[in-house]
């Protein structure tokens, strides 16, 4: 019964010295983020390649899936207001639950799936073969060099894939209004306008915002955790995404709190 | 600055970024004007055609030059080389890190060697420094 407490207890402590260091990693990233020093050509090239790798390379994929899943989740969503006589809220529910709740999560999943992981095992095996000791040998901050610009990255990068994403669904949205509801271009647009609410769309923005930052700063500190022993690479990459579900559950939460609230 | 097994290129940028990456970090030069200067010092060291080439794609004489290369491009460079024949591991003598050394020297003021006293009598060549 004892080792049953000691290990709930050493789990939730752990648990809790991980979320204080990521918090903590967050709150110096933010600060350095905003320092003159991060202005340096080095650093904006690897933003740019980093921009390429996560939402340019990703958009064939991410388009099909968006289309497949969004016309999919549109038509049954449609046909189901259409059979329970919720016609009069279509609007709302749209923009409610398929552009404020749907499209930042599927973005979210898919950009963690492939971006995160690979940011991961990046780090890890940079960390591996000394690389980072390099850098800090040649006195250039990781920080600014490396990790700022992967989560400035993660950040643009879901915004940007958050706001295809909606479009397909809205696109979607008005080929099903036509079908199931005869509805046309110009009361869809009015029912759509009629529904979007300022306060959702700050939550929207700042939950993409803050999916992009933690779903690439986790996997870097998860990196970083790895010694200068290969077989740590793939621990390193297991906590990595673990946690990162975890945080983005965490911030699904806490944005419908804070919009139901 | 350190030339050694320990701190090697970095493996996902090309030999010229990973030379032009301190000016750039550190003078905060653009990406063209880095590139052109590191060309230049490539060419010096007769390796500006593997300026496009990474780490795993390189000789061992390339990288060491490389090597050396990128650490005298900090501003008055001290040059610590750290048990160069791991890195050159076919070379009987230090001539040719002595060559390297000469072909840079007004990028850095010192170059210190660091190996073990086993390998002194390698360090006895015609072209090696009076200190």
């Amino acid at each position: 019964m004892t080792g049953i407490v000691e290990s709930i207890g050493g789990g939730a402590i752990s648990a809790m010295s991980s979320f204080r260091s990521t918090i903590f990693a967050a709150a110096v990233t933010i600060f350095k983020a905003f320092n003159k020093e991060i202005c340096n050509s080095a650093s904006f090239s690897v933003l740019i390649s980093q921009i390429y790798f996560t939402a340019v390379e990703i958009l064939p994929m991410f388009i099909a899936i968006s289309v497949l899943l969004g016309t999919l989740v549109m038509g049954i969503l449609f046909q189901t207001i259409k059979e329970i006589g919720l016609d009069q809220h279509l609007g709302r529910i749209l923009v409610g639950f398929a552009v404020t709740e749907l499209s930042p999560f599927v973005t979210v999943l898919l950009l963690a799936l492939r971006s995160s992981s690979a940011i991961n095992t990046e780090i890890a095996v940079m960390k591996v073969n000394r690389e980072i000791d390099t850098l800090t040998a040649f006195r250039i901050d990781a920080d600014r060099y490396l990790f700022i610009p992967r989560i400035v990255n993660g950040m643009i990068s879901l915004v940007l894939l958050n706001g295809l994403f909606s479009i397909i669904l809205v696109t979607s949205g008005l080929i099903f209004s036509k079908l199931i509801f005869g509805m046309g271009l110009a009361t869809y647009s009015q029912i759509l306008a009629g529904s979007v609410h300022l306060s959702d769309s700050i939550i929207l923005v700042a939950k993409c915002l803050t999916f992009g930052f933690f779903i690439t700063l986790i996997p870097i500190l998860s990196g970083l955790r790895a010694t200068y022993d290969v077989t740590t690479i793939p621990v390193s990459v297991l906590h990595g995404m673990i946690r990162v579900f975890l945080a983005i559950i965490l911030i699904e939460v806490l944005s419908l709190v804070a919009r139901f609230i | 600055m350190p030339v050694s097994t320990d701190y090697p290129l970095i493996s996902n940028l090309t030999v010229w970024q990973n030379v032009a990456l301190i000016r750039q970090y550190h003078d905060r030069l653009s990406k063209k004007e880095a590139r052109k200067r590191v060309q230049s010092y490539l060419e010096r060291l007769d390796v500006g055609g593997s300026a496009e080439k990474r780490n795993p794609q390189l000789s061992a004489e390339e990288r060491f030059k490389i090597m050396m290369l990128r650490a005298s491009m900090i501003d008055d460079a001290i040059i610590l080389v750290s048990d160069p024949f791991r890195m050159l591991p076919h070379h009987r003598n230090a001539s040719f890190l002595y060559d390297v050394a000469i072909m840079l020297d007004d990028l850095y003021t010192q170059c210190h060697i660091f190996d073990y006293s086993s390998n002194q009598d390698r360090y006895r060549t015609n072209n090696a420094p009076q200190h």
